[in-house]
């Protein structure tokens, strides 16, 4: 049988079509079809189909990846979304956080929610922090709004009342009305976030009733799509944890699909550590805007509970938040188009990017302000432009013009001193971004291997490890369709939630159990309505948001639920281990209270991708290419991926060319293609001590 | 010289030592006001105590960190030692009260001091005549108001002098949460420390801190270029703060700014005298919004460092409202920040193209205080914040917090954790002030206590007699608006810096001013 992998993103629609019997993997990259994105899939798909002379019928699945949700948002045309929230509440959604993410402007505006405030409708009901009713539903006033909501059309209905995550029954008996009602898609915000803060899972729900339609229909046509053409195997879609579930399961909670395509690129570092027993990767993939970093712990990408969509210039807390579990990345307008500007005697990168049009001045598109990939081909490291299946020649007096005219002529800097300052400044930025999902988590980044995805990725790769301190940089065969690639390794995952504070203590360890019990009866009458003919075998595994009582953010920690009173004694040792590495010198003499519970059902992807070795090639006749690193002009060699050389290991300065990426090896670096053709990077001299810059 | 490369590296790094100081506080915090309030801030300094980098937090702290850490190296320079860290909360070195506690850490490397690490936090109760350590009203001299630490070493060579705690936990009524808190900002500090010695090994010690003069001169240079471009002349503006207490008269607040040249000198003189509450607002807390305004009109996307500070003047004639001499009383003092942001705007708009915000629709924070039926105690401390006003290219943001830059306690948290019940937070239509461009609205929240007797309530706001000015022909807000709806019924007025008792059943009602209007409403004579 063969598995069919689809990531579709801004630019790119990757498709990778894999043998599961040869290990033999065919891929190509549309562009994306963003109107109809169903009609470029299948053309894409058809492709490949016929490349390798498999039909539709022959795939055992297909796991798509899109980012879909996050452009409906971005692009604000999802549903209008009428919004029943508690009566005298109803501008939680306009108030937000009321914080100004730029300190020193007053004119800062804060994000535009995702349902109108003339959509929104305060009911009478209360439920108290106790869980208990203070005020009844006022059922009648439900029916009032569900009227007016009808009649001026809406039909995507977000119920979000205060406290419903401890208490959910006036959400639960609010959907029973709309439902009985008709004509409404009704999400509740103690289904799709129960979890403390009311702006936040409010938010996030109003977001899954914003988003539901579009997701829905385009995951139905795709479905349709592909059934028609005699697919009938189970379609999956990977969800922002990593995680597939079922299209029909994602339909219902397409919130989480938010960050659905980033997600992948993680699961091919995830499994790449497991199966190379790293017990720590830092995945790293840049592209043309932005560039992403997440840290891989043993094997599984970390997590956060919360995220924000549609950010002003990437800042933190000036977009809208989502509870949700999700991989934890760490995303700054670092790409292959950020432009640089002088500023103070210094350099400034991004976040202001030229993106595809009009592009960096070397693709001579019209672009003239110097960009992150200018300094590239400036410092020599690449002279061709892969896209549309086509290499084209850089235009690199144009690169070198940008950079003199706005970067080294207001600086004082000769082009070759611009080109390595930008270079140096776009890798640091890169590093401290890197430090926040490392060393503020309590990971030393030096003991990571850096695994490098992305157009861009692999050529900056080497510098981050650097500038980090890391010294092992891997790049896998397939780079720039890295993410369609992880998306065949992805475990299947059905999660839930429930917020309830509970003591760690002794006394509690029935509670506990009795909490855990919960969350699991509610889980599995979700999952039997979508399994009714018995649960597949899931592997279960449980998860605690835990902290010192009084304090007012949680670490997540993993545990077995295990048999016997072990449990608190466990909770409390492993939530210690974390707060140590990030606390070292903290006080933890305290108790330590559970807020939010969750569970996960999972079933294993596969951890080892069994792909076709790639042949060695013919050795080539010897080409260079004069690349400047530290200061100093070399005669770099180019090698191309399947070049005999890198079996045996080469050393840099080397330019490794790849299909769709260029990996750049420093001196004082090694590179080898070894296990899976996973080309390896190793620092042989001392990494950090070598600079960049033009001294 | 540094080149510009390795400047632009170093210059991130020192950013990054700030932010990362900022998410180690925050997410090891224990008080509502820090975790989740994010009322505090932090920052990095050269070896001389002068400033470097700043985490994006709270103004009022930001502004006055360098004075305090210049205090700090002026004292400690020659005799810190790794591991040391002081503590301060005195209002006259501080940031102008009491609950606002900075730890201030040098950092080595191999035996050569390389900068300082400052957090400042606001802490929830430092002792003295009122929860919260911050009542306006009944207090005169800072004596009544709390525990008053000097630069004290709290950190001795890394290890926590328990003496000095012990001390400090003796005199709050909080010590769970002042503990926490304190140890929070240890962590801060040392994880700060960890990337400056990582940036220093990265770099050099010598560039490093070659690195940091040169962030600092640049800056001066660009932001003096900014202020040559200004026309020279002197401007002034007028406004006031509204009582310092029942039947009390208003606060002058006259400011007169000067543009000579590549220099600013704001100067306070003509505002009112100190007065005998706990309002009065110490030098350093007037520099600090001072600053933020200053900054806010003429560079708001530049680095706030030792640079940009370095072409503004500050002058208020000692014993004035804006630089009391001690033992004033200074609790409430917050409550003059709007104020002079307003005052300082206000007379360099009339230079400055941007042409500045009207109005602020000033933030209220009532703080309550009770014993839970367990016999424990709790401090509800809330933070309603009101509206941004108009100004030259758009309304004011409805909601968006004025120069004080908290964010507000989500509900959810606030009921989880005192038996306080929010019914009400939301805008209030009609109350902004007209103008080309209103002023954002007013916000209501109301907090009915559930359980208790003898529960006490400590409001500060202002604003409740006439609402926020608006500028350049715009009209005024709403006034604010604070009472007590008992629970039998009767509804009793509670002054903005007031203090009541309060029972189970009774409403306490918050309604903040509407902002100013910007500009004359088309078509108004």
């Amino acid at each position: 049988m063969h598995r069919l992998a689809i990531d579709i993103g801004g630019t790119f629609t990757d498709v990778a079509l894999l043998d599961e019997a040869t290990g033999r993997l065919t891929t190509t990259k549309h562009l994306t079809t963003a109107d109809e994105p169903v009609v470029g899939v299948i053309e894409a798909v058809d492709s490949v189909l016929a490349e390798v002379g498999v039909g539709y019928g022959d795939l055992a699945d297909v796991v798509h990846a899109t980012t879909l949700a996050t452009n409906t948002v971005l692009e604000r045309d999802g549903d209008r979304v009428g919004l029943l929230t508690t009566e005298g509440f109803a501008d939680v959604l306009t108030l937000q956080r009321q914080k100004r993410y730029e300190l020193y402007d007053f004119t800062a505006r804060l994000p535009e929610p995702l349902a109108r405030r003339e959509d929104t409708y305060g009911i009478r009901e209360r439920m108290g922090a106790d869980g208990e009713v203070v005020s009844p539903l006022d059922e009648s006033s439900v029916v009032a709004a569900a009227d007016a909501l009808a009649a001026a059309g809406v039909t995507a209905v977000a119920v979000c009342y205060l406290n419903s995550y401890l208490a959910p029954e006036h959400e639960v008996r609010t959907r029973e009305l709309l439902e009985k009602h008709g004509g409404f898609s009704v999400s509740c915000s103690h289904e799709v976030a129960p979890v403390i803060r009311e702006y936040e899972r409010f938010s996030t729900c109003v977001t899954n009733a914003y988003v539901q339609a579009r997701i829905a229909e385009y995951l139905a046509s795709l479905e349709r799509a592909l059934a028609d053409r005699g697919f009938g195997g189970t379609f999956f879609i990977m969800q922002s944890s990593g995680g597939l579930v079922d299209a029909q399961t994602a339909g219902r909670q397409p919130v989480r699909l938010i960050e659905s395509g980033p997600a992948a690129g993680v699961i091919a570092a995830s499994r790449v550590a497991a199966e190379h027993g790293w017990p720590s990767v830092l995945s790293f993939d840049m592209g043309g805007t932005t560039a992403k970093l997440c840290l891989v712990e043993d094997g599984a990408p970390t997590l956060t509970h919360l995220l924000e969509v549609d950010r002003t210039a990437m800042k933190p807390r000036s977009g809208l938040p989502l509870m949700m579990p999700a991989v934890d990345l760490v995303e700054i307008g670092t790409g292959g188009g950020s432009i640089a500007t002088p500023e103070m005697g210094a350099i400034r990168v991004g976040p202001t990017s030229a993106g595809a049009s009009p592009g960096p001045a070397s693709y001579g598109l019209g672009g003239t302000r110097p960009t992150v990939t200018d300094s590239s081909v400036a410092l020599g490291y690449v002279t061709h432009l892969n896209a549309d299946f086509q290499l084209k020649p850089l235009d690199v007096p144009a690169a070198e013009t940008a950079l003199r005219t706005h970067l080294g002529d207001p600086l004082g800097l000769d082009v070759a001193g611009a080109a390595a300052g930008l270079r140096d400044v776009a890798v640091s930025d890169m590093a401290n971004a890197a430090r926040l999902v490392t060393t503020e988590r309590g990971h030393d980044p030096r003991d990571a291997v850096l695994f490098a995805l992305g157009g861009a990725g692999p050529m900056h790769a080497a510098s981050l490890a650097q500038e980090l301190g890391v010294a092992t940089v891997v790049v896998p065969p397939q780079a720039g369709v890295g993410s369609a690639v992880g998306l065949f390794q992805a475990d299947v995952v059905y999660s839930a939630a429930l917020s309830r504070s509970l003591l760690i203590d002794a006394g509690n360890a029935d509670r506990i159990g009795d909490v855990l019990d919960e969350v699991v009866a509610g889980h599995e009458r979700d999952l039997a309505q979508r399994f009714p003919d018995g649960l597949p075998p899931f592997e279960v595994d449980f998860e605690a948001d835990l902290r010192f009582v009084g304090q007012g953010h949680e670490l997540s920690v993993a545990f077995e639920r295990g048999e016997g009173d072990g449990l608190v004694d466990r909770l409390r040792e492993a939530f210690l281990v974390r707060y140590r590495a990030s606390y070292p010198l903290a006080w933890v003499d305290r108790p330590l209270e559970a807020i939010t519970w969750h569970v996960h059902y999972r079933i294993r992807g596969r951890e080892v991708l069994r792909t076709a070795p790639q042949e060695v090639g013919a050795p080539a006749p010897r080409s260079t290419r004069r690349c400047l690193f530290g200061g100093h002009w070399h005669e770099a060699t180019v090698l191309p991926f399947d070049a005999p050389e890198l079996r045996s290991g080469a050393i840099g300065p080397a330019i490794v060319e790849q299909n769709g990426s260029t990996v750049v090896v420093p001196p004082g670096w090694r590179a080898a293609v070894g296990d899976r053709d996973l080309l390896v990077l190793t620092a042989v001299s001392a990494p950090g001590a070598e600079s960049g810059a033009v001294r | 010289m540094i080149d510009p490369g390795t400047l632009s590296v170093l210059w991130g790094g020192f950013r990054d030592v700030a932010a990362t100081m900022g998410s180690a506080l925050r997410t090891s915090a224990y008080s509502i006001a820090v975790r989740d309030g994010d009322d505090f801030s932090t920052a990095f300094f050269d070896p001389d105590g002068r400033l470097v980098a700043q985490g994006e937090f709270s103004p009022g702290h930001l502004g006055a960190m360098p004075f305090v850490v210049r205090h700090v190296v002026a004292l400690h320079h020659d005799d810190a030692e790794e591991g040391d860290a002081f503590v301060i909360n005195d209002p006259y070195a501080g940031s102008g009260h009491l609950p606002d506690v900075f730890l201030v850490s040098p950092v080595f490397v191999e035996g050569t001091l390389i900068g300082w690490l400052a957090n400042g936090t606001h802490h929830s109760d430092m002792g003295g005549y009122a929860v919260g350590s911050q009542a306006v009203m009944g207090v005169s001299e800072l004596y009544q108001e709390g525990l008053v630490l000097p630069c004290t070493r709290l950190y001795v060579r890394g290890e926590v002098s328990r003496d000095v705690l012990g001390i400090v936990l003796a005199n709050v009524r909080t010590p769970d949460l002042v503990r926490g808190d304190l140890a929070a900002q240890h962590n801060a500090n040392e994880a700060g420390a960890e990337r400056v010695r990582a940036l220093a090994a990265r770099h050099g010690t010598e560039a490093t801190i070659a690195a940091m003069a040169q962030v600092i001169s640049g800056t001066e240079i660009a932001i003096r270029e900014r202020i040559a471009a200004l026309p020279d002349g002197v401007y002034r503006f007028e406004t006031e703060l509204e009582d310092w207490g029942s039947d009390t008269p208003p606060i002058a607040v006259v400011v007169t700014a000067t543009i000579d040249g590549e220099t600013v000198t704001v100067d306070f003189t003509g505002s009112g005298a100190s007065v005998p509450a706990g309002i009065n607002c110490a030098l350093n807390y007037t520099m600090a919004y001072t600053l933020c305004a200053f900054k806010a009109l003429v560079a708001p996307e530049m680095p706030q460092n030792e640079g940009t500070i370095a072409p503004l003047n500050v002058v208020a004639p000692l014993g004035s409202y804006f630089n009391p001499a001690p033992p004033a009383a200074v609790g409430g003092r917050q409550l003059a920040a709007p104020r002079i942001f307003e005052a300082v705007t206000g007379a360099l708009s009339q230079a400055a193209p941007r042409g500045g915000v009207a109005g602020f629709g000033d933030m209220a924070n009532p703080i309550i205080s009770g014993r839970r039926e367990d016999g424990s105690r709790y401090v509800f401390y809330d933070l309603v914040i009101g509206s941004l006003g108009g100004h030259p290219e758009a309304a004011g943001t409805d909601g968006l917090v004025g120069p004080h830059n908290p964010s507000n306690i989500p509900v959810e948290v606030q009921e989880a954790s005192a038996p306080i019940r929010v019914e009400r937070f939301e805008l209030v239509d009609g109350t902004g002030g007209r103008g080309s461009h209103d002023g954002g609205r007013a916000v209501r929240r109301e907090l009915r206590l559930l359980q208790g007797e003898n529960v006490s309530i400590t409001l500060l706001a202002e604003r409740a007699r006439r609402g926020a000015k608006g500028l350049f022909g715009g009209g005024d807000g709403s006034p604010g608006e604070y009472d007590i709806v008992r629970a039998d019924g009767t509804v009793e007025p509670l002054h903005s810096k007031g203090r009541a008792v309060l029972a189970a059943g009774d409403l306490v009602r918050i309604q903040t001013p509407g902002a100013g209007g910007w500009g004359e409403v088309a078509g108004d004579e």
